[in-house]
């Protein structure tokens, strides 16, 4: 009994930790589950069963069959442990008496999206699945997915709730159909903009100050070029890399901070300040960040090959180049290999370059784009609800029975049974925060156990920069790059719509194909810069005027 | 060969001996260079450092394999797969190529019947539904039996038969043969250049192939090797990269080993190339000369 009750002591008090230390400014929404509850009582009678329904444990057992994607290289489970059976499922089933298990899993999303196509065609869903946003509407059309209204309002838990709610209505709206919730989305964290990476070293060996503007950044990428800054004596170093698909969210090389400092963003709708909805990538913004990249490309800055190019890894990692166009996870991808093959390697991330007003402009993040849908005639629908509420209690261990479910081990979360990310908006930050001042204080005992896990990394690279690749992967992303997710002058476009309109199904690929062809023609010199005026023209001829109405028409005023 | 002796003859013999070699050479680079990756170290292999040898060699990669239990569970699979598929295969291909070489009624019925279903298939979503509906998914025999019957391999075999010379067939008759001796006592024996092609066609094509793995076999401790290689090597496309969560990115970016992937893909060459040289000496020429007095 006496356990019992310093259980549900510590309980609360890690569960308050936690939600203080995670959230920064969103304690209201997240912190002691009791408070949330109370706010929901207000505007349900049953306010307490509604708290306890999210959370109760079923009387006979329930099966719950999902089909999933994770990758078992690298998921550090125990032996004996599989992703199909182990503490997390089991943990699920002892907390609810809900079975779940995997009808079909694969390896990895190529694999995932040929599977789940044919399980959609031939109408063999599992009970509970995760789709895409167009999977989503061609399933809720067919009526093959249950409606989750009721099942939200009902039986998520208001920390749940809370992530949602911290996207405003962004994320959720986009799951309702006809005014019905049909889907969990996920949520897609914010800071994952792409940050300029620089190789600190280099501007160092060449008495370079940080750049701040573009044209300072132009000029660092064009003596990276020819001043030598790896000492070989040989020109084969690089300015910019590029990509082939120019830009957007995950888009390694992206030339995101170059079209943010000349105010154009790219496949992004706008609202202008007389309220008109304008397509971003037509503006005239986007003419003259072509005609600077074509200059760029001309001058040799900017990588001759980036558009043939397959992989830019090579590239980094042999420490070719100096100048990456990266979020801020990318330590845990090349930069090992990197670091590894040049130890001296200092990669730097800055929020750079400024625009004319000292601003670090970028466009808003698509906040969803996974679905999480239940199966019509499911006989359980809430159980979908409770799975979640369970498996968030135990990801972000704010249940006591939770905490030690493979502790040390860094198990890949992607074992629970739905591969959802639902977090704060902010979350990087706001860890950030938390991180930092344990780090002051060296004090990591009121950290919840995956940031004790970047506490120690941390520590450790800092007694040995770079002995631990890992190590440092954990510390440069955490410590150094996620502050930059949220530095003071940023300004973020907000894009009015994320949705597909019904012209867009027909007509949007050929509108992208020619976007992106006109732009990789005029960035390498194919056509003159002037040759965007009918790019234009064209686009809007050929369904893009159109696409604006309907567009219009959608977000309404 | 009798070798000419003028000097364009000789030079036109250089030349053309000095493209082969060069074509045979680009030929074999890809396969080459696989192998030198899966010696190199990984950060060394990712920055594109290997070209002809390996850098910094080592054999973790091949010490990682050993301790891959999946790996060896999906190469048992692959064996079992080659073994039973290869078997069935063969002897129906031979029941079937037999009776077809000889003239009978509906002869040809049977013919366009086949070839029918040689060239137009059902696609992939009807074959999914009968084979789940059939309950074989997770089975090997969702692997074998949709293509138990090669019919390119049939029609290969029936024609090698209607071959042989029809006096074998009328001096077995003579002497009392019935059509299932004829067939093991004559049409086999003759025929081993032809069954050892088409067995070599289907150990092949069981090898290599992974898509109806991936779709038949609901769990990756199923999959045959090269489904369980291909999830591996396989590269995102920036499309599909706007789709994934944060987590799920970063979890591939740590996964991904080309050093690892070379030797898998190594190993996995392995048992064809110990197939290939027993098989080919067959391809050579047929064995029926002379069984003939004309």
């Amino acid at each position: 009994m006496k356990a019992t009750k310093l259980a549900f002591t510590l309980a609360t008090a890690v569960a308050f930790m936690t939600a203080c230390s995670n959230n920064g400014g969103q304690q209201e929404t997240s912190s002691p589950s009791s408070s949330a509850a109370s706010t929901d009582g207000g505007s349900s009678p049953s306010g307490n069963t509604v708290q306890s329904g999210a959370f109760s444990r079923y009387d006979q057992p329930v099966s719950l069959a999902i089909g999933k994607m994770v990758s078992t290289q690298g998921s550090n489970l125990p032996s004996g442990d599989t992703a199909d059976d182990n503490e997390y499922y089991r943990y699920v089933e002892k907390k609810l008496n809900v079975k779940v298990t995997n009808e079909w899993r694969v390896e990895n999303p190529e694999a995932y999206a040929q599977k789940l196509s044919v399980s959609i065609a031939s109408r063999q869903l599992p009970d509970a699945i995760i789709v895409d946003e167009k999977q989503l509407h061609q399933l809720a059309d067919a009526g093959l997915i249950e409606d989750l209204t009721d099942v939200y309002k009902d039986y998520a838990s208001p920390q749940i709730k809370g992530y949602y709610e911290s996207y405003g209505d962004r994320v959720l709206s986009r799951a309702t159909i006809d005014g019905k919730l049909m889907a969990f989305p996920n949520t897609q964290i914010g800071g994952q903009q792409i940050l300029t990476w620089i190789r600190q070293d280099w501007l160092d060996k060449l008495n370079l100050q940080e750049p701040k503007t573009l044209d300072e950044l132009a000029a660092v990428a064009k003596a990276f070029v020819d001043n030598d800054p790896d000492g070989n004596n040989q020109k084969d170093t690089y300015g910019f890399l590029g990509s082939a698909a120019l830009s957007g969210w995950g888009t390694f090389w992206g030339f995101d901070p170059i079209f943010g400092a000349l105010h154009a963003y790219r496949g992004q709708w706008l609202r202008d300040a007389s309220g008109n909805i304008s397509y971003s990538s037509i503006l005239p913004e986007m003419k003259t960040a072509l005609g600077k990249l074509h200059d760029y490309y001309q001058d040799g800055i900017l990588d001759k090959q980036f558009a043939i190019r397959s992989d830019q890894n090579d590239q980094v990692a042999s420490g070719k180049a100096g100048i990456v166009f990266a979020p801020w996870w990318i330590p845990y991808g090349v930069f090992s290999d990197s670091i590894k093959n040049d130890p001296k390697a200092e990669w730097k991330p800055l929020s750079v370059p400024f625009d004319e007003k000292g601003k670090f402009n970028i466009y808003d993040q698509n906040p969803t784009a996974q679905f999480l849908v239940v199966k019509k005639g499911y006989a359980h629908p809430e159980a979908i609800a409770k799975v979640l509420n369970v498996e968030y209690q135990g990801i972000r261990q704010l249940d006591p029975d939770s905490k030690d479910i493979y502790k040390g081990l860094n198990v890949n979360w992607a074992n629970w049974p739905f591969t959802l990310q639902i977090d704060y908006e902010n979350v990087v930050y706001d860890t950030y925060v938390t991180l930092k001042k344990a780090v002051d204080a060296k004090d990591p005992s009121s950290l919840p156990g995956e940031m004790k896990g970047w506490y120690d990394a941390i520590m450790k690279n800092n007694e040995n920069p770079k002995k631990d690749i890992a190590a440092w992967a954990d510390s440069t992303a955490r410590f150094l790059a996620a502050p930059q997710t949220k530095p003071d002058n940023l300004n973020i476009e907000r894009n009015v719509f994320f949705g597909q309109t019904k012209s867009m199904d027909l007509k949007w690929a050929t509108l992208q194909k020619l976007e992106n062809e006109t732009f990789l023609k005029i960035i390498v010199g194919d056509e003159p810069v002037d040759k965007f005026d009918d790019f234009v023209k064209d686009w809007k001829r050929l369904g893009g005027d159109q696409i604006t109405q309907e567009v219009a028409a959608a977000v309404k005023p | 060969m009798v070798r000419s002796q003028s000097v364009g003859a000789r030079l036109a013999d250089t030349s053309i001996f000095v493209v082969l070699t060069v074509a045979a050479l680009l030929c074999l680079y890809p396969l080459w260079y696989t192998i030198m990756l899966s010696f190199s170290d990984k950060a060394a292999a990712n920055a594109g450092f290997v070209r002809f040898w390996p850098v910094g060699f080592n054999l973790s990669s091949y010490r990682i394999i050993l301790e891959d239990a999946q790996f060896f569970r999906a190469f048992g699979v692959s064996v079992k797969r080659v073994l039973l598929g290869g078997a069935i295969n063969l002897i129906l291909t031979v029941l079937m190529a037999y009776p077809l070489s000889k003239a009978f009624p509906g002869r040809h019925t049977y013919m366009w019947y086949m070839v029918f279903c040689m060239l137009f298939s059902g696609g992939l979503i009807p074959s999914y539904v009968v084979v789940t509906s059939l309950g074989l998914q997770n089975s090997i025999w969702a692997l074998v039996i949709p293509g138990a019957v090669p019919i390119f391999n049939v029609i290969l075999i029936m024609n090698f038969f209607r071959n042989l010379p029809k006096e074998l067939h009328e001096a077995a008759y003579v002497d009392g043969a019935g059509p299932w001796y004829t067939l093991l006592r004559i049409n086999l024996p003759l025929s081993l250049p032809g069954l050892a092609t088409v067995t070599l066609f289907s150990i092949v094509g069981h090898w290599n192939s992974f898509f109806d793995g991936l779709i038949y076999m609901s769990k990756p401790d199923n999959y045959p090797l090269q489904t369980y290689i291909q999830q591996l090597v396989i590269v995102i496309d920036p499309q599909q990269m706007q789709n994934l969560s944060t987590d799920q990115l970063i979890q591939m970016m740590k996964v991904s080993n080309k050093t690892l992937n070379s030797a898998k893909l190594v190993v996995a060459m392995i048992p064809i190339l110990l197939v290939y040289p027993f098989l080919q000496k067959y391809f050579v020429h047929g064995i029926v000369l002379g069984s003939v007095k004309e």
